[in-house]
């Protein structure tokens, strides 16, 4: 990379290394990727490893094409409870969110009761709602509910409690009402914030689907209300048939569901609610 | 103890009574006196500077003058006040047009019309090619001229301007210095500005008042801070700090303020 005599960056330069860093941003996580594919190849490989206790990344792969069909069926399930899941865990979690932002003595009474339901273990809970609810959808979409909605709540009541001692200054000078601070200026404002929990919600309801799913609730969906098996119930399935191959692929779609939904929620993040600062950050110069 | 706030909308008919009656007030914060013996009477078409020392209670005085604090002591009556807070506190992901618009959308007025009155005082304030902008990607100066606009939009008749113009540079603030007098000179208006610049004060008060400390600082268990006559200005507001007082003004001012913190 060039410099110029003072030491800053010329236009051309500057351009490269944006380049530089973008193929480097995309060229990071696949190697990453690649050595780590590498050596648990090698290790399966190498050490003669039982294919049931540790499939080589052949064999998923292999298992991936193969059970495509059974696979792809049951990525549909889970991909529609998740959402489903998601939708709701937003729409209670910001409720949750604004009645403790509105309220200290909610926030004091609920609080405890929000943070003693996440310590309740998922597996317990299941058969539980199943119980409760019987088979069917909703035992399912509840216990994603339940698994989502904390950290949307927790994450969007602190963004809405994060509005600046300033502009606090004009909305109370404004006479503002406290619905109308929150429709005009406190829900835009948290929005990163919101996103951010969505993001861990997103992840946190994957999990939640899995445990719904193998918790022996029939996953009786929206779409199909005869079929029965989300990846959750594949995993589960495949374990006492010793294709533990096929257990691992649906365990690289749940992977690849969260990273993707992970994602769109990063990208739409930063559309809805960009970074501060359009200039990079000031690099230090090295001659 | 009262404090009195007249309900916005509606501009009142202009009428003798002052914009602002402030007696024998005093804020204590956490028990800390902050100001006290505040006297302060502000009528329609008048405009008073404050000036004294960072740190001395200015601040605490606009907000108590903006009902956003009670008085411990004293009464405060008051029209509606639209406060200009001196860190601008603007949204800062929202556009300079949205931003100025806020006290019409509360206001109930429709986004459209909001946003296209909002345009025309960020035109009249020298930003017509920045409305669409948001206001975190705006410099200091442009950001308190977006704080200005909407401060102005709110059609409250008192203004009451924290260090309103002191990010913006020379040329731009000598503009506005020209509008914001001819704002103020409209009938019926009144405002009280907070600022460190002398040269400010003497150009756009009808009256200048000193804020001091006798202990000095701002630590707890001091005196509170007092609000006392500064020395009297000749000619009208716009005029230059020549035809109000010069130099002698300005040393008599610094005085006050030396003599007394």
């Amino acid at each position: 990379m060039s410099r110029t005599h003072d030491g800053l960056d010329s236009p051309v330069s500057r351009r490269n290394t944006r380049a530089d860093s973008r193929i480097l941003r995309t060229i990071g996580p696949v190697l990453v990727l690649a050595i780590l594919l590498g050596a648990w190849q090698a290790l399966a490989r190498l050490r003669h490893i039982d294919q049931i206790v540790l499939p080589a990344p052949t064999d998923v792969a292999r298992s991936l094409w193969n059970d495509r069909s059974l696979l792809t069926e049951a990525l549909g399930r889970t991909t529609e409870i998740v959402l489903l899941g998601v939708v709701i865990a937003a729409a209670v979690g910001l409720l949750v969110a604004v009645l403790l932002h509105w309220s200290p003595a909610a926030r004091r009474a609920l609080e405890p009761l929000l943070v003693g339901s996440q310590a309740i273990p998922i597996p317990v809970l299941a058969p539980l709602l199943v119980i409760w609810l019987g088979f069917g959808l909703a035992p399912q979409l509840v216990l994603v509910a339940i698994v989502a909605f904390f950290p949307v709540a927790v994450a969007s009541r602190d963004a809405l409690a994060g509005l600046s001692p300033e502009t606090d200054l004009v909305l109370r000078n404004l006479g503002a009402s406290r619905v109308q601070r929150l429709r005009l200026v406190e829900l835009r404002g948290a929005l990163p914030g919101i996103l951010t929990g969505l993001r861990l919600a997103v992840v946190f309801a994957v999990i939640g689907a899995v445990f719904a799913d193998s918790s022996g609730s029939t996953a009786t969906t929206v779409a199909d209300p005869t079929s029965s098996a989300g990846l959750g119930r594949v995993v589960q399935d495949a374990i006492p048939q010793l294709d533990t191959a096929r257990a691992f692929a649906a365990i690289v779609l749940l992977a690849a569901l969260a990273l993707l939904l992970f994602w769109s929620l990063g990208a739409l993040e930063r559309r809805l609610a960009p970074a501060p600062s359009p200039s990079p950050p000031l690099r230090r110069t090295s001659r | 103890m009262s404090v009195s706030r007249d309900t916005p909308p509606a501009a009142p008919p202009i009428s003798p009574t002052p914009l602002l009656v402030c007696r024998g007030a005093a804020v204590t914060l956490g028990g800390t006196p902050i100001v006290a013996g505040i006297d302060l009477t502000v009528s329609a078409g008048e405009t008073v500077a404050i000036v004294g020392r960072s740190g001395c209670g200015k601040t605490t005085l606009l907000h108590l003058l903006a009902g956003l604090l009670a008085p411990s002591i004293g009464t405060v009556e008051a029209h509606p006040a639209a406060l200009m807070p001196q860190r601008d506190g603007l949204m800062p992901w929202a556009s300079a047009r949205d931003n100025a618009a806020l006290p019409l959308r509360l206001a109930g007025m429709p986004r459209r019309e909001a946003r296209a009155l909002a345009d025309g005082q960020l035109g009249a304030l020298g930003l017509a090619g920045a409305t669409h902008r948001r206001v975190a990607l705006l410099s200091g100066g442009m950001r308190q001229r977006v704080a200005l606009a909407r401060t102005l939009l709110t059609g409250r008749r008192l203004l009451l301007l924290d260090e309103p113009l002191a990010a913006v540079d020379a040329l731009t603030r000598s503009e506005l210095h020209g509008l914001l007098l001819a704002h103020l000179a409209r009938d019926g208006h009144g405002a009280v500005i907070v600022t460190h610049d002398l040269d400010e004060a003497a150009l756009l008060a009808d009256r200048i008042l000193v804020m001091t400390r006798p202990e000095g600082g701002t630590d707890e268990g001091a005196e509170p801070a007092t609000l006392s006559a500064g020395p009297a200005l000749a000619g009208r507001p716009g005029e230059r700090l020549d035809h109000r007082g010069g130099d002698a003004l300005r040393e008599r001012l610094l005085a006050t303020l030396g003599a007394n913190t």
